[in-house]
């Protein structure tokens, strides 16, 4: 197993395969938490690396680390996109990939009793309000503690708890509407 | 950073909102649901790793090394389309995730670990799950990890006209550029336009592999030192080769990203 120190240390001395190795791994959790912000993800991911590599030579942490560092950057040019497109979006369902069952507007319960492509949760997810969604998705696919994910959004570790758990009980209650959640 | 204008504050929620001190149901629909928003990378999201490695190509540390640069390309395209082949299986398991592949751990947040901040479930055993795949913690905090690159800096992707217009075009020719992507943009630009594309790129190709040093197999281009005895010559064509001019192209201050 290569360690994610060394792969880092081979990116940083310039070797493309090691870089592609990071990129790999980290581009996907990229896309999907820029879902949660921008309908322009593709090209914010491309800015958002562009920025890594010029900076990666500076980098010091761990795989995280790293991860918070990329969604820190894609965040900030996600703004920068928002600022010189128009407003947040709230991302239409036209726009979304199409997701494999070819439904524009899931029946999420029903969904749930199939399988879910990472394409459909990701878009569920997506589709919750926009704090939620950011500290669902970073803390859930990104994997990033509660104090990373409150330096990258700029909120409080308690707002950022609030907000994951908040989001959560919404994915819960619409996977579940037929039972009332109950504790 | 003033990103959370426009945002909605928590204040905003409506009031029957649960209270965070309320645990969540251990919900396996949410689990599951959880579970494939962690899948492994899809085919769509990983479609631009070729210009994504040229992109690092022209603007790594170091000189451009063009030959490690289509073997790099090459070895990533043969382990993407393996992992591809994969992606179906691991999609079908439901617990397959992007630590699947590459170095073990990529997600160290685990579904327990999730399920134990945000559930009430009980704690894997590691408290601290930004760092419970790896024993070692990162050396400093996210903020001092971070190098403070050019924020205000504008993107530009890769200059097509450079030392990455090989690899750019490689991942053209191949069918790996998107034709959103910014490198897609820039190489058209270098190239006079799209139509002119396919010219461009076989041009280069072919200029490039006439500037590959010759292998000791070509006895017959081994007696012409004047063309192939210079590769660190050879290796910049006149008409592509202006890294430093390349290295400039956001004087102007104009933000070419798509909009």
């Amino acid at each position: 197993m290569t360690s994610f120190a060394e792969v880092l240390e081979s990116a940083q001395s310039g070797d493309a395969g090691a870089f592609g190795v990071l990129w790999r791994e980290t581009q996907p959790i990229l896309l999907r938490y820029l879902r949660t912000l921008t309908t322009e993800g593709e090209d914010v991911a491309s800015e958002t690396w562009l920025q890594v590599v010029r900076g990666l030579s500076r980098f010091r942490g761990g795989e995280a680390a790293f991860r918070a560092w990329v969604c820190t950057i894609g965040r900030c040019r996600a703004v920068d996109a928002m600022r010189a497109g128009s407003r947040r979006p709230e991302i239409p369902v036209s726009e979304l990939p199409e997701p494999l069952t070819g439904a524009t507007a899931p029946d999420a319960a029903a969904e749930a009793m199939e399988h879910w492509s990472t394409d459909r949760a990701i878009q569920l997810i997506a589709s919750l309000p926009s704090e939620q969604a950011e500290a669902v998705m970073l803390r859930v696919v990104a994997g990033l503690d509660v104090a990373s994910v409150a330096k990258i959004t700029g909120r409080s570790a308690g707002a950022v708890r609030v907000a994951a758990h908040r989001g959560l009980r919404r994915l819960a209650a619409q996977l579940e509407p037929a039972s009332a959640v109950t504790l | 950073m003033s990103a959370s204008n426009g945002y909605p504050g928590e204040m905003n929620n409506p009031p029957d909102e649960p209270l965070p001190g309320q645990p969540t149901p251990d919900s396996a629909p949410l689990r599951d649901l959880l579970a494939a928003a962690r899948g492994a990378g899809t085919a769509a999201e990983l479609a631009g790793a070729e210009a994504a490695i040229a992109m690092f190509a022209a603007h790594r540390p170091g000189s451009s090394r063009p030959q490690r640069m289509r073997r790099m390309i090459s070895s990533l395209t043969a382990s993407l389309a393996g992992k591809l082949a994969l992606t179906g299986v691991a999609a079908a398991a439901a617990t397959g995730g992007l630590a699947a592949a590459g170095f073990a751990g990529v997600l160290p947040a685990s579904l327990q670990t999730v399920a134990h901040d945000t559930l009430g479930a009980p704690a894997p055993t590691a408290t601290h799950p930004g760092h419970a795949a790896h024993g070692a913690k990162p050396t400093g905090d996210l903020a001092s990890a971070q190098p403070q690159p050019s924020v205000t800096a504008s993107p530009v992707g890769p200059d097509a006209t450079g030392p990455a217009a090989f690899g750019l075009c490689t991942a053209y020719t191949a069918g790996g550029l998107s034709t959103h992507s910014i490198a897609y943009r820039n190489l058209a630009s270098a190239a006079g336009g799209a139509s002119g594309l396919q010219a461009y790129c076989t041009a280069v190709i072919a200029k490039h592999a006439a500037s590959q040093p010759s292998d000791a197999g070509k006895p017959s281009d081994a007696g012409k030192p004047s063309t192939a005895g210079k590769p660190s010559d050879a290796g910049k064509p006149s008409t592509a080769g202006k890294p430093s001019d390349a290295g400039k192209p956001s004087t102007a201050g104009s933000n070419p990203s798509g909009h």
